[in-house]
């Protein structure tokens, strides 16, 4: 029959959910970093402006490689500060602990 | 935008930076500069609560999410954000969208990824700034004298940079009252001590006119005093909550500055659709990239994405907000904040700068840093008082970023030098002394020292924002989430990444690989960019590279000492 590990080797609950939030972090930072500048570069380099539309007064290549992902991302601030991230707690700085904490 | 100011200067050292002021102007420039010293003397109440070396530098750990969310955007947002940014997008149009497109995750990144567990490390060991937590996490005193060392030297060509562009923006403000008889009394009063001194002599600035040290000199220098004056005196007194609550009253004027920019701006010119298509026939080249005169290659698109997020994670400044957080709904709370702030800020920016495009084709080119209040000053024509406030954010975003480099400084000296290594059992009454002492000693050399700023410091200035970056993004980051992190892999990475980016900083001023490179890659004092990626990338990827493999490669520490960091019931060091 399998045990749980003892308390003793458990990991810190704060430093599991810091790390898990981070590599989603760098994961959307990933992401966006291939959408904005390969977009960016692909629709909006090296091309003629006669022929640019607009979006929204801005040539097209700014709103699908800038506005759009910055929305998202935006957006997924939301959900991550207000659904994802855990609340934990920071603990005390030593002068504030008791004694024998 | 860490290194914004860098761009700044080089503007604002051209004449006619910043419009004359005007009497609006420098009512709004005093309103501020009086709140900002009723913040500094309220600030100083709260030091009389507590331990007074965290609450002077790190306001007791006790920031909100409204006070943490601007103060972090009000140092990130320097003035080269409101002058030197605007510049570049009247410049270069829209392909600046891309250059700052980093933003979009610049505030989760910078901050998301550290500050949970940084906050967490510091208060576990009772550290109060960066080189304390790496000190404690590694056990090693060497290594934290070493990361103080590199902070102070970083931080004091910085802030030489910052009182320059201070002393150059208030010289500017005050030239609509240079007639004015205090003016020149003080102005007599400064030529006769630099003359004294040996630091200036008018015969001889006479035969260097358009240099700094011509015979406008004592004006910038009469400029420089008033401006580290305010800041040194509202930052000694009043320490980090002097520093944060300026940062929020700045952070205020900056949103509704280029909110109220924008709406005023597209109304003047019709639209943004009207502006664009009025850009497509000044020049084509302003609506695709990689814009006029090849400014922004797909290399340096990268590089600027990763310096406005893995960049600003790295800078102590920002790192010192993050562990002086409550707790984490306060964490939450202001990440969003700052995403918003960011959303509101910079695409504002984009557009108005646009809209100036089309309004003014060709009129300010050769002088483009004047474009931002040269456009304050159009669509404010019927509103004085509000353009002389919008005019006011710069200056405000000058003294802020001073204030907070200011303090990590004297911090620096005083808890990591002098406490760590001298006195560690200083009274209480004697710490306060020394911190007081410490603070404003450091303003009062860093005035010193910007009697004599370097030339070419705008180059410095991104120098050292760039190194602190690849100095402690990767032991920071190592010393947080890897146990098997050791003192020697730490050091590594530390002295890797500063050697990595200072070599291709040094190869690119002695010239090399600069043929045939345009854009910021191109300037004569520029690093080199391999492949066009900036050396922050190589610095960082190197630092972190060097920190893994000499960690695998030493003697791990000890086990009881790591548990403490890493697990539940792991004791406090």
């Amino acid at each position: 029959m399998m045990h749980p590990p003892p308390e003793k080797s458990r990991e810190q609950r704060l430093l599991r959910n810091a790390r898990r939030e981070g590599l989603v972090i760098m994961v959307v930072w990933a992401a966006a970093l291939l959408w904005s500048v390969g977009a960016g570069v692909l629709l909006g380099y090296r091309r003629s402006a006669q022929e640019m539309q607009l979006i929204f007064g801005m040539p097209d290549w700014v709103f699908w490689s800038v506005v759009l992902p910055w929305a998202l991302c935006f957006l997924f601030s939301i959900w991550f500060c207000f659904a994802f991230m855990a609340d934990d707690d920071l603990g005390l700085d030593p002068e504030e602990r008791p004694p024998h904490a | 935008m860490p290194s914004a100011l860098a761009s700044l200067l080089p503007l604002l050292a051209q004449s006619g930076a910043v419009p004359q002021a005007s009497p609006y102007t420098l009512i709004a420039f005093f309103g501020y500069m009086g709140g900002v010293f009723l913040l500094g003397a309220l600030s100083h109440q709260l030091l009389k609560r507590g331990s007074f070396l965290k609450e002077y530098f790190l306001g007791d750990r006790q920031l909100n999410a409204w006070v943490l969310g601007l103060t972090y955007v009000a140092t990130s947002v320097s003035a080269g954000s409101f002058v030197g940014f605007p510049s570049l997008i009247y410049q270069h149009g829209w392909i600046m969208a891309l250059w700052i497109a980093g933003y979009m995750v610049g505030g989760l990144v910078s901050k998301g990824v550290l500050a949970k567990r940084l906050n967490q490390v510091s208060r576990l060991s009772g550290a109060i700034t960066v080189p304390d937590v790496l000190r404690d996490r590694f056990q090693s005193p060497a290594l934290g004298t070493l990361a103080s060392v590199f902070l102070l030297l970083f931080l004091l060509f910085n802030l030489v940079g910052q009182f320059k562009a201070g002393g150059l923006i208030m010289r500017q403000a005050c030239e609509g009252v240079r007639d004015n008889a205090v003016y020149q009394s003080a102005r007599t009063a400064t030529v006769r001590t630099l003359s004294a001194t040996h630091v200036w002599n008018e015969t001889a600035a006479a035969k260097h006119p358009g240099e700094l040290r011509d015979v406008e000199y004592p004006d910038y220098v009469l400029g420089m005093f008033i401006f580290a004056l305010t800041v040194v005196a509202y930052t000694t007194y009043g320490g980090f909550w002097a520093v944060t609550w300026s940062d929020v009253l700045q952070g205020v004027m900056i949103l509704a500055g280029a909110l109220l920019l924008m709406f005023l701006a597209l109304g003047k010119v019709g639209g943004l659709a009207e502006a664009t298509n009025k850009l497509r026939t000044i020049d084509p080249k302003l609506l695709t990239g990689p814009g006029p005169d090849d400014y922004l290659a797909p290399g340096l698109a990268v590089s600027f994405f990763c310096m406005w997020t893995l960049s600003a994670m790295g800078q102590p400044v920002g790192m010192v907000r993050l562990m002086a957080c409550r707790d984490t709904p306060t964490l939450r709370r202001s990440l969003f904040l700052i995403g918003l702030y960011y959303l509101l800020i910079y695409l504002p920016l984009v557009f108005t700068f646009i809209c100036a495009r089309a309004i003014y084709p060709t009129e300010y080119l050769k002088q483009s840093d004047r474009i931002m209040p040269v456009m304050t000053q159009t669509v404010t024509a019927d509103w004085p008082l509000l353009g002389g406030l919008i005019l006011a954010a710069p200056y405000a975003a000058a003294m802020s970023a001073v204030a907070g480099f200011l303090l990590l400084m004297s911090s620096s000296l005083v808890r990591d030098i002098y406490q760590r290594n001298f006195n560690p059992d200083i009274s209480a009454r004697d710490v306060k002394k020394v911190s007081y002492l410490t603070t404003a000693a450091v303003g009062i050399v860093v005035t010193i020292a910007s009697l004599w700023p370097p030339r070419f410091l705008q180059y410095l200035v991104l120098f050292t924002t760039a190194g602190m970056a690849c100095t402690y993004l990767a032991p920071t980051v190592l010393c947080l989430y890897w146990r098997r992190a050791t003192r020697a892999g730490a050091l590594a990475a530390l002295i890797g990444g500063f050697l990595t980016l200072s070599t291709l900083w040094g190869l690119g001023m002695m010239g090399i690989g600069k043929a045939g490179k345009t854009g910021p890659a191109g300037e004569g004092f520029a690093p080199i960019c391999i492949l066009d990626l900036d050396p922050v990338i190589y610095g960082l990827l190197i630092s972190f590279a060097l920190g893994i493999a000499v960690s695998l490669f030493t003697q791990p520490l000890p086990q009881k000492h790591v548990d403490s960091y890493f697990l539940a019931d792991g004791h406090s060091p």
